[in-house]
């Protein structure tokens, strides 16, 4: 049966649980409170301790729209800052990567070293008696937690990780603590679309049954229905890992050897951490999916790639080789979450629709939406408003 | 030798309009039997060479028949070449460099600019008619949008 336009728009005869308005997807007041209120106060993967191994080496990225330097000071620790000069917040290092033992900002060449400290002002004595002086213009520090190798990052000068993340990261300590890994791939790109829509392509797993390789290789292993999300306090969580075949794919063959540390042959694995950071394990490789909000319906999506640091290269390639057979921008699967997650935004930037539904149950099984629920208990905690209310219609709420 | 030239300009000008009318079955028929295909780029991010796909024919054809299985993006890619270096070095083995540019044009009839680089193409010639023997899609570009089933 159809349904009239007052139907489509009514509010769903469910648990205020169980469904989101679409505007927490779409509105742009909504938009700029969770960079200001949520992303900001919560921990950012910012990169692997790979990325950045010897002294001088410096990342940079988009936190909330604040841009950050992530570097390995002179001293070995890593650091993070605010990538902007503190003369006229010009963007100090301009580069996605690289190794400097001095940042020079190009506009007026005020510099600074790798703990973020000033060493010089050009043409100081125009400043005399302002109390404009190098000793107080060092940058604006940013916290950072490294864990297993993990560099996070948090705007909020005060925030703990061990409070925020607690035991979460408890499914990755043998992948990521036994041996050194390194990232090998990293790529890209802009979905047209909320980034808290990408997120869920890890949380709401009813949807893979849009991936052909899913339906043979997960589908038609043993157990991926009855896998049980484990969930953590602050809207992180995990599934029970699963033995999957590979093999199933024509051409495929089955992952039985020298997987990482901690896996079985065929195991897969998938962290979820709030609230935009994911770790998707299949045997041999490691994929770090993380996302940084552009605009309410624009994303930079981010993908790394992990193996064994110091392996041969034909271990290497095969880890290359079954991390691209998914997840590479030629690969067969994240391809088609991102098309779903953009035809989606489609239709809700365009009002097709007021409500997003949550409301599988299914004993906290993988098909159960109960992940999606908890990181909307969550999200409601840190915006101080719930996810079901819609944003530009008060009578509503 | 300018017939062996023509011939090598249409065998990499065929692999184009193949794969954008996805007949790959033809496509593949352009490769000698263990030829070899490769995307690769250089990560400033990770300041380190990068690659995204690294087949046999045998797997760049089960990948080409799985391509229906897959949700993909709409529309049609166009792939252009130009400006092709071609050494031929009097044997059997013809090295061609052609700077490529990909365009997408979607259902409404919007085209992109989906990718930008260049074929470095090994062609083989056997029995007087040029296959590829490898291709290696040495991309610029490195965000995709979507990303895509099919290869370049």
């Amino acid at each position: 049966m159809t349904r009239s336009g007052k139907e489509w728009h009514d509010t769903p005869v469910l648990p205020e649980s169980d469904y989101v308005s679409s505007d927490i997807y779409t509105d742009m007041d909504l938009f700029q409170t969770e960079q200001e209120e949520l992303k900001r106060k919560t921990w950012k993967f910012a990169c692997h301790t790979s990325e950045i191994p010897t002294h001088g080496d410096f990342r940079t990225l988009d936190h909330s729209g604040v841009p950050i330097i992530v570097t390995r000071s002179d001293d070995g620790e890593i650091r993070a800052f605010v990538n902007s000069c503190s003369h006229r917040n010009t963007t100090i290092m301009r580069e996605p990567s690289g190794n400097a033992k001095l940042w020079t900002c190009l506009f007026h060449r005020w510099t600074y070293n790798t703990k973020g400290e000033c060493t010089a002002i050009t043409a100081p004595d125009g400043y005399e008696g302002t109390g404009i002086c190098k000793e107080n213009a060092g940058l604006r520090e940013v916290q950072t937690a490294i864990r297993l190798d993990l560099v996070f990052i948090n705007l909020e000068d005060e925030a703990s990780f061990d409070n925020d993340i607690g035991d979460a990261l408890e499914g990755l300590t043998d992948v990521l603590g036994t041996k050194k890994l390194e990232v090998f791939h990293y790529h890209k790109f802009q979905l047209k679309g909320n980034w808290k829509l990408w997120h869920e392509t890890n949380m709401e797993l009813y949807h893979e049954f849009l991936h052909y390789v899913n339906r043979r290789v997960a589908m038609g292993g043993d157990g991926y229905f009855d896998r049980q999300w484990k969930i953590y306090p602050g809207g992180h969580g995990t599934l029970n890992p699963m033995k999957q075949k590979y093999e199933r794919v024509e051409g495929w063959a089955q992952r039985e050897e020298k997987p990482l540390p901690g896996l079985g042959p065929g195991e897969f694995r998938m962290l979820v951490l709030f609230p935009d950071t994911t770790f998707l394990i299949r045997t041999t490789t490691l994929r770090i999916d993380t996302s940084t909000p552009i605009s309410p319906n624009l994303t930079l999506v981010e993908q790394r790639g992990l193996g064994i640091a110091g392996e041969s290269d034909e271990d290497r390639e095969m880890r290359r080789k079954h991390h691209n057979q998914y997840w590479g921008p030629f690969g067969r699967n994240l391809s088609e979450d991102a098309i779903a997650v953009e035809a989606l935004d489609a239709a809700i930037r365009g009002d097709g629709g007021s409500w997003g539904l949550f409301a599988r149950r299914e004993n906290d099984r993988a098909l159960d939406d109960v992940m999606v629920r908890e990181y909307y208990k969550e999200w409601q905690r840190y915006m101080n408003r719930s996810a079901h209310i819609r944003a530009s219609r008060p009578s509503n709420t | 030798m300018d017939n062996v030239r023509g011939l090598v300009e249409s065998v990499i000008f065929q692999s184009c309009l193949l794969l954008d009318e996805e007949r790959f079955d033809d496509y593949i028929a352009l490769w000698v039997p263990d030829g070899h295909y490769r995307i690769t780029t250089w990560s400033p991010d990770l300041r380190r060479e990068l690659v995204f796909l690294d087949l046999g024919l045998r797997d760049f054809q089960n990948l080409l028949e799985g391509v229906n299985n897959h949700q993909r993006m709409l529309g049609q890619f166009s792939r252009h070449v130009t400006g092709q270096l071609i050494d031929i070095d009097g044997k059997d083995q013809i090295n061609v460099t052609s700077s490529l540019l990909v365009t997408h044009t979607d259902l409404e009839g919007i085209s992109k600019l989906f990718a930008v680089g260049r074929y470095l193409d090994e062609i083989e010639l056997v029995d007087g008619k040029p296959l590829i023997g490898s291709r290696e899609v040495r991309l610029s570009t490195r965000q995709f949008g979507p990303g895509s089933h099919i290869p370049i």
